[in-house]
């Protein structure tokens, strides 16, 4: 073939490469432009959709330059009081309370000098009456393709009621506190006050005894023996008062092994010649303050030896759970309670027995602590044969 | 296939046996479009294979020889055209591994159209790199000639083994070892 | 040798008494008593007989004017006073008081026992434990 022809066709063959190329072309610009009509489309409902979220948002929404007001939808102006064209013409400043301005204003130089990417602030803002709320507000940038920041998008968020609220609870939880205290320091001096004069009473009352054995013999010995012995109830009496008052002000809660525990108190209390212990299920380990449950169990098993007139003393304690609760049974062989007192056992000062052996102080203590930790105490008693009381301790309250 | 696959072709036939070989194998390959290819076109694959097809018969060189040739040429077109894509490896590996995906789906997003194979590459603790070759296209040499290139584009000695998973080499494993 | 002294401080005057008696029916009846009825009065005579300082402090907590706790801290901050062992003899069980008592460095803390004959051992043990204990020259 000759050079020229060969040349000739390559010719040829560009171009009807590059009509094919320009048709191909055309056929891909009429693509491009079907494309962006429909990116424009979009960018349209794009635009009428952030436009509706805008406006109907439950929070007011200021775009902002430079503390100049731009954009407000039309909650802000609600909540501001104002028409969102009198907004435009403010700045920020013009509607932040005096006292907070400076703070706003830091945090937003924070902002523009990209110290921060956002900030989240509780201020006052200023009603066009004067009226002043409190407000959560939220300030992030609004970028411009090449990083600039175009604008400061605020979200604003009334929260008057939140902080009218909060500071309710503050003051209450303040006042509670130092009422506590004060009872507690009241208590304190209450039983030492009621405490020197009986101490001195009964010194005294030793002392004549002592010192005058002469003088006091037969019957005038036996008063100063029962002045003792009333000096003595009183003094438990003071001590059990105050403990019931110290229920729950310790909170040195550690874990407690609740099986051993048992143990301890049944060695730790005193017991009888013929005594039996026995204990029946899964003890758990709790978090609990120790010395609050020993007392639980020290004050029934104590009760469960002391009023007992069996030969042989029989204590059985009994530990289970429910999904919500810890339970303990404490069941003796002893002189048993008649019903019609199950009440009021747990009350103060209820001794049933004339010539008692306690104060009536010690199960209204046992109760206060259970209820302390969400639970609560019942007895179950037959005359003759014995008494169980069970007890149960909230979960939420004792679970490690 | 696309159009620019023809024209690198017809290019790499011209400076090595001259535009009577382009001619006469155009002619032989009995083409619709008669060699009249654009770059921006889109074209049915079996025609390269015709046409290298052609070329083999006149020059008397095995076909696959002539596309692994092919290949070569090609991926210096590419470093001419696109150096930054090169630059932006450090080594011949990190490219290679880096050809599915990220080479070829940016050139998807310029050729929706395009028809592209897959690679799967696996490193090895010795140093060595498997690259799997998988398409209908069984173009597998020109995957090889692409390899060879890049590895000689980043100067670096190696070893290149084949070995074929399916018999008709839709389904190719390179494995590369730096020397 | 001199003689051993113990500072006494409590608010009743008939814990005085009280403690005196159980002194002198313990094993150590030759001890002599400093009794105060205040904290500053107590401390007012610690420091104007540095050169003989008692062997031990026993203290209520509940007093008008100092209170017990109080002087415990002015004792431990004195560079002399700190070496004498001071035990509160109290009627108070409050655990807040203990903890502080101890915090202090009280030597001991020992709640009064209410009938007299316990308080009659317990003074003998205080003080047969503390006049046995060798103090720092
Ligand atoms: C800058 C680098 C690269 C570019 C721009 C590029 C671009 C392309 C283009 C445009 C096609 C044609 C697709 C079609 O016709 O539909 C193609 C196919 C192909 N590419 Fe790449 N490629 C590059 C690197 C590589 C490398 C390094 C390899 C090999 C490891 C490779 C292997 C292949 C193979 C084997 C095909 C043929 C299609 C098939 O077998 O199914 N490419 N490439």
């Amino acid at each position: 073939m000759e050079a020229i022809e060969l040349l000739e066709k390559k010719l040829q063959r560009e171009i009807a490469a590059r009509q094919e190329a320009e048709r191909i072309l055309e056929e891909k610009s009429l693509e491009l432009y079907q494309n962006n009509q429909k990116l424009e489309q979009l960018n349209g409902e794009l635009e009428s959709d952030l436009i509706h979220l805008f406006e109907n948002a439950v929070f007011g929404i200021a775009l902002t330059s430079n503390g100049d007001i731009k954009t407000v939808n039309s909650k802000f102006g609600e909540m501001m009081g104002y028409a969102v064209e009198e907004l435009k013409a403010l700045t920020i400043k013009d509607l932040t309370y005096k006292e907070d301005v400076s703070k706003s204003y830091q945090l937003t130089n924070a902002l523009i000098a990209q110290q921060v990417d956002q900030f989240e602030l509780r201020k006052r803002y200023r009603r066009k009456d004067g009226s002043l709320f409190w407000a959560k507000t939220k300030v992030s940038p609004v970028l411009n393709q090449d990083g600039s920041t175009r604008y400061h998008l605020a979200i604003i968020e009334d929260i008057q009621f939140l902080v009218e609220a909060e500071e309710k609870q503050a003051t209450l939880i303040q006042t509670l506190q130092s009422q506590n205290k004060e009872l507690d320091a009241f208590a304190q001096v209450v039983s030492h006050d009621l405490k020197s004069p009986l101490r001195a009473v009964n010194t005294l009352v030793g002392w004549l005894k002592e010192d005058h054995a002469e003088a006091f013999k037969g019957e005038a010995l036996e008063h100063l023996q029962e002045i003792e012995s009333r000096i003595g109830k009183a003094f438990s009496l003071i001590d059990g008062i105050l403990e019931y008052a110290q229920v729950g002000t310790e909170n040195t809660e550690t874990e407690v092994d609740t099986k051993a525990l048992v143990k301890y108190v049944s060695e730790m209390i005193d017991v009888p010649q013929q005594f039996q212990l026995s204990l029946e299920g899964d003890f758990p380990v709790l978090k609990i303050a120790r010395s609050q449950l020993q007392h639980i169990f020290q004050n029934l098993l104590t009760n469960g030896v002391k009023y007992n007139d069996k030969d042989v003393v029989k204590i059985l304690v009994k530990s289970w759970e429910t999904s919500s609760h810890y339970l303990f049974s404490v069941q003796d062989n002893g002189i048993g309670i008649p019903a019609k007192y199950f009440d009021k056992i747990f009350t103060m000062f209820s001794t049933l027995n004339e010539q008692t052996k306690g104060t009536g102080v010690g199960l209204a203590i046992v109760k206060k602590i259970c209820e302390h930790y969400g639970g609560t105490i019942i007895v179950d008693s037959k005359e003759g044969q014995g008494t169980t009381f069970t007890f149960s301790l909230n979960k939420q309250h004792t679970k490690l | 296939m696309k159009g620019i696959v023809f024209t690198e072709l017809f290019d790499m036939v011209e400076t090595h046996f001259g535009l009577e070989m382009v001619q006469n194998i155009i002619d032989d390959a009995q083409l619709p479009n008669h060699g009249a290819y654009t770059k921006v076109g889109t074209y049915d694959h079996k025609e390269i294979y015709r046409l290298v097809g052609a070329l083999s018969q006149r020059t008397d060189t095995d076909a696959n020889a002539l596309i692994k040739a092919f290949g070569k040429h090609l991926l210096q077109t590419f470093v001419a055209s696109y150096p930054a894509l090169f630059e932006n490896s450090s080594d011949s590996f990190s490219f290679l591994s880096g050809v599915h995906d990220y080479i070829h789906v940016e050139v998807r997003k310029i050729y929706p159209d395009a028809d592209l194979p897959h690679f799967a590459t696996i490193d090895h603790p010795d140093g060595s790199m498997d690259m799997v070759y998988t398409s209908s296209k069984k173009m597998y040499a020109l995957a090889e000639g692409l390899i060879e290139a890049t590895m000689e584009h980043y100067n670096e000695a190696f070893r290149l083994d084949k070995e074929f998973i399916e018999e008709d080499g839709s389904k190719v494993r390179f494995t590369i070892s730096k020397k | 040798m001199d003689k051993k002294t113990i500072l006494f401080v409590d608010d009743d005057f008939l814990e005085h008494k009280k403690f005196e008696r159980a002194l002198k029916k313990s094993d150590n009846p030759e001890l002599s008593i400093e009794s105060f009825n205040d904290g500053s009065e107590a401390l007012k005579w610690l420091e104007s007989n540095k050169h003989a300082p008692p062997q031990l402090i026993i203290l209520d907590l509940n007093m008008p004017l100092m209170n017990g706790l109080e002087l415990l801290e002015l004792v431990k901050q004195d560079h002399y006073l700190k070496r004498i062992p001071v035990v509160i003899l109290t009627t108070s069980k409050n655990p807040k008081d203990i903890e502080q008592a101890h915090l202090l460095q009280a030597a001991g803390y020992i709640v009064k026992p209410n009938s007299n004959v316990q308080y009659q051992d317990t003074i003998q043990l205080i003080t047969q434990y503390w006049m046995t204990s060798q103090s720092v020259a």
